[in-house]
Formats: C-alpha cells, structure tokens, sequence
C-alpha cells in the first residue's frame, strides 16, 4: 500500500489529488472522494472500473511529466508533490521573455537599458521554418539580455529579463 | 552498381526540360511520411529504392523502408536535403536513373529538374519551365490572367521598394496578405490588419522568405474573407490535362492546412465543373505534367478566384487517391517513364468521401508552436476505411529541423457522416505519447457544429481557437489513472530524492516516505 498527496497540472489548471493505492483498489481523496478497482493489464497499459465500465489507459512517465492516454483523449500532466519547488517553469513572470520552442535565436532587437512598451517587438526565433515575434510582456526597461541572435535556446528558457517594477 | 546514362542535349518535348524514359532504381529526396509513401509506391512498381537522410535521420523510418540509403550532411536541411549538388551525387553514387522530390523541401525548386536532367536522370514530376512559372507568384497571376483564370486583386510588381509596396497595400485596402513570391504551402504569408503593422510585416516577411526560399520578393493580395480554400487535383501526360476534382481544405491554423477532404461541402455540381476547367486551362497553358494542384479561393456567393499552383504531390494527395481510386504516385512513376495517364476526364468520377487530418508534433493550446521531443508511446488506427501515412516509429526523435508532420490519418466513408463517425473512432484509437501533439484538437475540430456542418471557413479556426482549446476537466477515473500511473512509475522520483538531487523536500513528512503511512482513509 502506498500513497500520497499529488498535484497533477493540466495546462493552467491544477489538480490536487490525495490518493492511496492498495491492492487491485486506488482511493481518491478530496474531490473527486471515491474508489476505484485497477488493473495493470501489462507494461504501459492500465485499467480503471468506473460503475462496473473499463477505462483503460497507456501511459508514460518522463521526469515530472507523466503522459496519459485514456478515452481517447491524451492527458499531459504536471507531477508535482505539494510544498516541493517545482523543477522549472515556476520562473516565468511577467519579467521575463521566454523560448516558447526550442529554435534558433535570429535576431535580438533590443538592448539592456532600452525602454520597451507592451508588445513591441525583441526577439526573433525561428523554429521548424516558421519564424515567430516573440514580444514584450509589459512596458518597462531591458534588464538582461540572454541570449544571441544565431544561437539556439531551448524551449521555456529566458531570453530576455526586464527590471523588476517596484509596487 | 552504376548506370551511366548518356545525356541527351535536345530534350524529346523540344525545350522544356523533361526527360522521360524508363529506369530501374529510384532516389527519394525526401524524409518523412511522403517518403516512405513514395518508397513504397516505388516497390510496388517493382523499382528499387534509395532514401537519403541527414544525421539527424540515420535510423529514420523512411532510411529503413528503403534498399538502402544515402548520407547527405548534417541535420540541418540547408547542409542536407535541401542541397541539389549531394541529392544529385547521392543518385549518381547509387545508380539511381530517377529522382522524387516529395513535398517540401526541393519539390518546387526548378534548379532540380535541371540538374536531372544534366545529370542524365528522369525527374519525376513537371518539367523545370512549368514549376519555374508557377513558383513565381507574380508570373502565374499572369498566366492565370491570359488563360481566363480568374485571380485575386493584389500587386506583383518588380518594385519591391516599402514606400511602393506601402502605397500598393494601401490601393488594395487593409487587410492585406503578405506573400513570398516564391513560397508555398503557407509558409510565410502574413495577414497585416493595418498600415502600422505593415513595416514589420514586411520586413519580417522578406526574411522568412529569404530563409526558406532563397528569394524575398513580395506578392500583396486583398485579404478576402470569409473564404473557403478549394483546390483542384491535375495530371498531365504527353496527351494533355485531366483533374480529378477538388480537396476542401479550409481547415487552417497560421495559414496551413491542417483537415482537408473530398468532395467539398461548398462546391455543387457546375461550380465543381467550372473550377475543374479553369484548373485544366492554366495547367495546360504552362505545359504541365505529372501530379499538380491548383487552389482557389471560394467566396460566400460561389465566385472563385486562383491562388496559386502547387507543382508537386500534396501532403493532402490522398484524399483524392480515396475517392477516385487513382494512385497518384504511381501515376507519378508511370508518367516519367514515358507512359500514359491512362484516363480520360469522362472515364474519372468521385466515390464516397475522404478526410485527411494531418498530425502534428505542435501545442494547439499555445499558438500552434512545433513541439520536440521522442515519441515514446506510438499506436497506428487501424481496420476498413482507415489509412495511416506516417513516417514515425515508437523511440523516434522528433527534432526543430524539420516540419512537424507526424502522420497523416486519411479516413474513407460511403458518404461525410460516415466519413466522420470513423475519423473521431480512428482518431480517438490513435495514441502518441512523449511530444505534444495535436490530436486531441483534431477530434473537438471533428465534433464542432461548424466543422460537422461543413461550414468551415479558412478562419474559422481562429475566430473559435478559444472554444476550442477549452481547458477539459479531467473525470475522476482519469485521475485515477493518472495516480495509479504515478504510483507505478514513482521508484524514478523515489531514485533521484535518494540522490538529494530534489530540493525543497520534507525529509520527515509521510509523502516522502512512502511506507504505508496513511491519513484520511479507513480500511
């Protein structure tokens, strides 16, 4: 028997999930409070009875992420352990101009001290032939440049900091 | 072995570059679905085959599926796929008396075809001078024009000055849309909304284009919209142009096509006839041979104006090879040997309906960005009216070099209903773990009232995006699932806490332990 308290993100939203696992049976605690009866079908396959109907599911788990596809439909969950900082990602504010992709840096068109306004323009990437703007988060000044037109940058890294505001 | 073919210098078809003549061995200049669908139309012939691959592609499926294969350069494609001189060479070095482009890539480069045909090799596709006056934008709106096509008011002057493209966007009026004269496929049009955006639009546009085609002249069309995109399928041989009716293929993100079927919902009878015959007018004003399409744009009130000319095989080409029967590829192979089409315009007709949906590695939910990474999980729909193009395997390694195409699910039904009761069953049957992918988009497009009533226009999608990509919920069994998985695979996260290597742990809290303590729950 094992268990434990889980955040499980979907996109924006956030699932926490107390479950317990024993047996053929996992408990959900919280909401949804209910239990179901699993089966382990073999390797990346696994099953759930949801009022006596199967749910079957593969699944494959890489680091935080773990992929789920279940009903036809592919789930991309976040794994999180509540009160653990997460590995990555939680650095993203509106400081902050990041890699949406990994590509190529094509051209950096601002420099540390410029003032920038909401949408303007200061990165170019391009990715798998498409080119894409990536634009200011908000009006302020150019804290840090990091990175360089030419290089490449790997998806959700920083490229580029304003200084913070003071509120 | 080598098969020296001596070089004719007059070519058979008195000036356009064309040589056609039979051969024994084929080289694929492409990766990918379209080259393993082009290698297997080959061995179906009876050909022997040869892939070319870049570093990335050593182990590639398309390498595999080939009698053997050819190391161009490293993995990015302007050092591998997209250099002529080593496609070329690759051919010659393994006796190849023939070359496919595919789609992408060099498939419209006319500078290919002529090297075959210096090379002494049969390129399987439209002669150089017709894919050379098609590529060019502004050179087939004229065309268009003096074939009585009608095209699409817009500029495609040599003046590519801004303060001349400036004043022309102005004429036309807002929104334009923003071309590469010699691109393709999407890739690089930009709808600009107003004169402010122009400058940055331009200048943006010129550098795409001259990144992914060498070449940053302009073409500035009237925005039109709402449209629908309707395009007409072509073969011509040494006896002239047929068509084999139109692909729908409205369904569009970022101006790419991402569903496209036949026939079309929008198209009745005479327009089908009318647009079929413009087709086969410019097709055979510039001398075309081989598989080709010609788009148009469909406005509300049934008038359709052309768009441009693929000279190439589509991504989308199985729609029609569904509903008419044909085998385009093989058509293709046939042609360039010299032979026949073998079918008249009165001996084709449709059958039934077809729906292609192209699988991308890509995050629907963030603007449609290219995902990377290895596909970990890979289940292929299968059973009747299913047909699953796709140049993957389980463990491949999805990179940023190339376009994010996975597969191609391309479903057939007696009628459009039943066309869409099977896509959502093989949608839903297919299973892609390890890269984001855009299947499950795909399936709410599939159910949508818009799409279901086949009133899909070409910016639909992002005039619904927000509907949808609609955050789902997941149902209590799928969190089960999720944690019974979680619980399964947790002895990685349990390794790396061993290692200290995850910071901000509770070393004494029970979740960290996982002994079998437990709190809120009875026996």
């Amino acid at each position: 028997m094992s268990g434990g308290r889980r955040i499980f993100r979907l996109g924006d939203e956030a699932y926490e999930v107390e479950s317990f696992v024993h047996g053929d049976q996992v408990e959900l605690h919280g909401d949804p409070n209910t239990s179901f009866t699993f089966r382990r079908m073999d390797g990346d396959r696994i099953e759930v009875v949801s009022n006596g109907e199967p749910i079957r599911a593969r699944f494959f788990r890489d680091g935080d992420v773990l992929w789920l596809h279940a009903g036809g439909k592919t789930h991309r969950f976040e794994v999180e352990v509540p009160g653990r900082s997460r590995a990555h990602g939680a650095a993203a504010t509106r400081d902050d101009v990041l890699a949406p992709m990994t590509g190529t840096v094509r051209e950096v068109r601002v420099a540390a001290g410029d003032q920038v306004s909401l949408g303007d323009p200061v990165v170019v990437m391009e990715a798998m032939k498409m080119e894409h703007v990536l634009k200011a988060p908000r009006d302020g000044v150019v804290a840090e440049i990091r990175c360089e037109a030419g290089a490449q940058a790997e998806a959700q890294s920083v490229l580029l900091r304003l200084e913070a505001t003071e509120s | 072995m080598r098969i020296d073919r001596p070089c004719t210098s007059v070519p058979a078809d008195g000036g356009i570059l064309l040589r056609r003549q039979p051969f024994d061995r084929i080289l694929v200049a492409n990766r990918g679905e379209i080259a393993v669908r082009i290698l297997r139309a080959a061995r179906e012939c009876g050909l022997s085959t040869v892939a070319v691959h870049s570093s990335a592609d050593a182990n590639a499926r398309h390498v595999r599926e080939a009698d053997r294969s050819m190391f161009l350069g490293p993995a990015p494609a302007t050092e591998s796929y997209l250099c002529i001189d080593k496609v070329i060479d690759a051919a010659r070095e393994s006796g190849a008396g023939a070359v496919h482009p595919g789609y992408g890539f060099l498939a419209e480069n006319a500078a290919l075809p002529e090297a075959c045909e210096d090379a002494g090799l049969v390129f399987v596709g439209p002669p150089a001078a017709a894919m050379r006056a098609m590529g060019d934008k502004a050179e087939a709106r004229q065309i268009a024009l003096k074939a009585g096509v009608p095209v699409v008011p817009g500029y495609e002057g040599d003046d590519q000055s801004d303060e001349r493209l400036t004043a022309e966007a102005k004429a036309i009026g807002f929104p334009v849309l923003i071309k590469p004269s010699a691109g393709g496929g999407g890739k690089g049009m930009k709808r600009i909304a107003s004169e402010a955006e122009l400058a940055l639009g331009l200048e943006s546009a010129r550098r795409e284009a001259r990144s992914s085609f060498g070449n940053d002249r302009l073409v500035l069309e009237r925005y039109l919209d709402p449209i629908r995109h309707v395009e007409i399928q072509v073969f011509g041989d040494a006896t002239g142009v047929v068509h084999l009716f139109e692909r729908e293929c409205s369904v569009q993100r970022r101006h790419q096509k991402i569903i496209e079927e036949a026939p079309s919902p929008a198209l009745n009878a005479e327009t089908r006839a009318q647009m079929g015959a413009a087709a086969v007018r410019l097709a055979a004003a510039v001398g075309y041979r081989s598989a080709g399409t010609v788009e148009f744009i469909l406005a509300p009130d049934g008038s359709f104006y052309f768009l441009e000319m693929n000279t190439r095989l589509q991504v989308e080409h199985p729609v029609t090879e569904l509903t008419t029967g044909i085998d385009l590829a093989h058509a293709q192979l046939r042609e360039a040997m010299g032979g026949e089409f073998g079918y008249s315009q009165s001996d084709l007709s449709l059958r039934g309906h077809a729906i292609e949906f192209r699988i991308y590695a890509e995050d629907p939910d963030s603007g449609f960005l290219p995902s990377v990474g290895r596909i970990a999980v890979y289940e292929r729909p299968e059973g009747p009216g299913v047909r699953f193009d796709s140049g993957i395997d389980e463990g491949a390694e999805v990179t940023v070099y190339y376009d994010p195409i996975l597969a191609k699910l391309v479903v057939w039904g007696a009628d459009r209903d039943a066309a869409l009761l099977r896509a959502r069953r093989a949608l839903a049957e297919t299973v892609l773990l390890g890269v984001r992918t855009n299947l499950d988009f795909l399936q709410t497009v599939t159910s949508h009232p818009v799409f279901t009533s086949g009133n899909a226009t070409t910016r639909w999608i992002d005039q619904a995006l927000a509907d949808l990509t609609e955050p789902k919920t997941p149902s209590a069994p799928v969190l089960a699932l999720a944690a019974v998985a979680e619980h399964l695979t947790s002895g990685a996260a349990s390794s790396r806490r061993a290692q200290g290597t995850v910071p901000g742990g509770d070393p004494y809290s029970p979740w960290e332990q996982l002994t079998g303590f437990r709190i809120g729950g009875t026996r």
